[in-house]
């Protein structure tokens, strides 16, 4: 029976002429998207790795300097691509993804304020997630708010039901036609992404990002089809769901970024910033400042070596120094980040409790994640690239301080062999199942969705099989 | 075939049916008369399991109809007063659709027939349903019960809004099933389509059967006039104007 209502369904939506409308729409948007996400895409990816080469090619052809010249010189690190960021730009558009490493200072934080954090606010860029997220829905919305009450309002549902038709199986039937178009539309964005991307695509994520989508557009063709069934006109029905999208695209996003910021707000780069600074100038608790640091720890280096004075030490006390300062640095910063990464990771959090009353949002959130463009994947880079300055930076520091120079020795180098040994910053992306674990929320939510919405089309089809079929 | 026994249906605090009592032998066209409001689609709507009664039992060829309304209608067919159909489909591919949902799946031939025993012409078949008259639609709406070759049938007011030919046709259609040994039991504002067509007439007034006469004899009396005096009066119909009122209705003609 459910294939027979289904093969209907189908014929309805391609004989009407607002079917094929809305379907020809809902294709020509997700082609576009698609498109123009990979050209961007492609041309970011080409455009870094001309930015990588050319990074190591001057950091190589640099000549031989001092260690300590070298280490304020610095190296630029570049976060790749997220391996979906063709279809979920994520947050890659707002947070930038090259960091200068240098001696002294970390250039790496970049402040994310939830607002920023969603692609359901962003309906200024036309890419393949928001097609996904946002515009299948609607899709759906329009083709099938009538799907049951139109069949009540003409009294077909009576014949039908008469004829042996189930409610159970016409719910179904009519949910399955209608995530089988916005099923449809998501082949045809993923497709072609995989066809634009030239096998660059990665297939476990493709995978995950596909059935994510095929689960989220089931929630809403079931939502759809279980409003049109309570609703007496088609009208109604439609007004309900437009209702309903509105709230989950537009107001729901924007309420969870508005109180994510109200009650967990983030300091401002410029306060963190200072406070950092004074905090390396002072000291964390404010009675070690940085002239007592330098005279501890030179003091510690001279008794280490037996000698009375710095100029008697057999190594650079300056390297020593600056490593010692570096390491003061790191604690201070490990202290503020932390704060700052508590305070994102809570804002996030507090966002990602939005996805129990609004399934966009989770598959919004997961949708992110899977394309490598999420917070957690920023993060992730930001404390892959610190822990890479840290060892460069170290490094250099002890070649300045025990390659050979003397302390006061100015002017001293390293050889070209030794800046060679440097190796390459490699972002090592978070494994999908990693991905997955941290979006166990989402998930859940997703779950708490399915299970309820799969509640709601047996109760409708009971309600229908009650009475509500006049 | 179609047995109601002291049905009983409230909306609420409003009572639609009132401990009606009605029976349709195979064989038999059984008219419903009333005015709007008297309880007729409500007691459709029970015959065919859309609505449950609050109390009474309905039987559909020996089936409890409150009880397995699946079953029940295994052996009903239904022909509303405004056939719906699917607008996107042919004539043909209408009573394919609905024929398949009842467990019939009916070839080209077979849907032929059906649509030109309904009474509906061939150069229609083929046609979208968008653009068919009512009467072309009510023709697939009987196809569709042909073809599901039910025992007993259901008609809400068939033949409104058709022309005189059309509803002749229709007419003829509806006894030709009952000749076949259906059960045919529909409700109609029609008094003249009522006396041509029915082996028997019931007057449904408030939820109760008030009156109801063998076509027999009904069709040399005034049945309008017995009508008016109980839909006009609230009350029963005056002696001289009613027929004799069958014993044990549903005796086929």
């Amino acid at each position: 029976m459910i294939p027979t209502l289904l093969a209907n369904e189908w014929r309805a939506l391609l004989r009407d002429g607002r079917g094929v409308m809305i379907l020809s729409l809902g294709a020509l948007l997700a082609v576009v998207a698609t498109w123009t996400a990979a050209s961007t895409d492609h041309r970011e990816r080409l455009g870094q790795v001309a930015a990588t080469e050319s990074a190591r090619t001057a950091w190589l052809e640099r000549e031989a300097d001092n260690p300590h010249s070298r280490a304020h010189y610095g190296d630029y690190v570049f976060r790749p691509s997220g391996p979906l960021a063709g279809l979920d730009s994520g947050l890659q558009m707002v947070t930038g993804r090259s960091i200068r490493l240098e001696a002294h200072r970390q250039n790496a934080a970049v402040h994310v304020p939830h607002r920023e954090a969603s692609s359901l606010l962003r309906f200024d860029r036309l890419e393949p997630s928001t097609v996904l997220n946002l515009l299948v829905p609607l899709v759906l919305v329009l083709a099938g708010f009538g799907t049951v009450a139109s069949e009540r309002e003409s009294g077909r549902l009576r014949l039908l039901r008469i004829q042996g038709a189930r409610p159970l199986s016409l719910l179904l039937a009519k949910s399955l036609a209608l995530w089988s178009v916005g099923a449809a539309l998501a082949v045809l964005v993923i497709g072609s992404h995989l066809v634009l991307a030239k096998g660059a695509a990665a297939t476990g994520p493709t995978v995950a990002y596909f059935v994510l989508h095929l689960v989220a557009l089931w929630i809403v063709a079931v939502l759809v089809a279980c409003v049109s069934s309570w609703a007496r006109r088609p009208g109604t029905a439609a007004g309900v769901l437009l209702s309903l999208w509105v709230t989950s695209a537009i107001v729901l996003p924007r309420l969870a970024a508005m109180t994510a910021d109200a009650f967990l707000p983030l300091p401002g780069r410029d306060a963190f910033e200072a406070a950092m600074r004074e905090d390396r100038e002072k000291g964390l608790d404010g009675h070690n400042p940085r002239d007592e640091r330098r005279l501890e720890v030179e003091r510690q280096v001279l008794e280490e070596y037996g000698v009375e004075t710095k100029e008697e030490l057999p190594i650079n006390l300056g390297g020593v120094l600056m490593q010692a300062d570096e390491e003061y640095g790191n604690q201070v910063w490990d202290e503020h980040f932390g704060d700052l990464e508590d305070q994102l990771r809570s804002q996030s959090a507090f966002a990602g409790a939005f996805s129990f009353v609004n399934p966009l949002q989770a598959t919004d959130r997961i949708s992110m994640a899977i394309g490598g463009t999420d917070l957690n994947s920023h993060l992730a880079f930001l404390q892959q690239a610190e822990s890479h300055r840290r060892s460069f930076v170290k490094a250099l520091n002890d070649e300045d301080a025990f390659g050979g120079a003397k302390t006061g020795e100015r002017g001293w180098k390293a050889d070209a062999e030794f800046y060679a040994s440097f190796e390459s910053f490699r972002f090592e992306p978070r494994s999908l199942r990693e991905t997955l674990a941290g979006q166990s929320v989402e998930l859940f939510a997703l779950a708490l969705w399915g299970l309820g919405l799969t509640g709601l089309l047996l109760h409708s089809a009971r309600r229908l099989e009650r009475g509500g079929s006049l | 075939m179609i047995e109601l026994e002291d049905v009983v249906m409230d909306y609420g605090s409003q009572r639609a049916l009132d401990g009606l009592r009605l029976s349709v032998q195979e064989g038999c066209v059984y008219g419903l008369l009333g005015p709007n409001g008297a309880g007729k689609s409500t007691t459709i709507h029970l015959i065919t399991g859309l609505i449950r009664p609050t109390s009474g039992r309905i039987t559909v060829g020996g089936v409890d109809a409150v009880a397995n309304p699946l079953q029940a209608r295994d052996i009903l067919a239904y022909v509303p007063e405004s056939v719906a159909l699917y607008p996107h489909l042919s004539g043909i591919e209408n009573l394919q659709l609905f024929s398949r949902l009842a467990g019939r799946k009916l070839d080209l031939g077979e849907s032929r027939t059906c649509l030109e025993r309904a009474g509906l012409q061939a150069d229609a078949h083929d046609r979208r349903i968008d653009t068919y008259s009512k009467g072309m639609r009510q023709k697939v709406g009987l196809a569709i019960a042909l073809a599901k070759e039910a025992r007993a049938l259901v008609l809400d007011e068939p033949s409104s809004g058709l022309d005189p030919s059309a509803s002749h046709e229709l007419a003829l259609a509806v006894r030709e099933l009952a000749s076949n040994g259906v059960a045919v039991l529909m409700a109609t504002h029609d008094l003249f389509r009522a006396r041509e067509t029915c082996d028997t007439v019931g007057l449904l007034v408030k939820g109760s059967l008030r009156a109801e006469w063998a076509a027999s004899e009904v069709k040399d009396r005034d049945l309008e006039a017995a009508y008016l005096d109980v839909v006009t009066a609230g009350s029963e119909p005056a002696e001289a104007n009613v027929p004799k009122r069958v014993a044990s209705s549903g005796s086929p003609s």
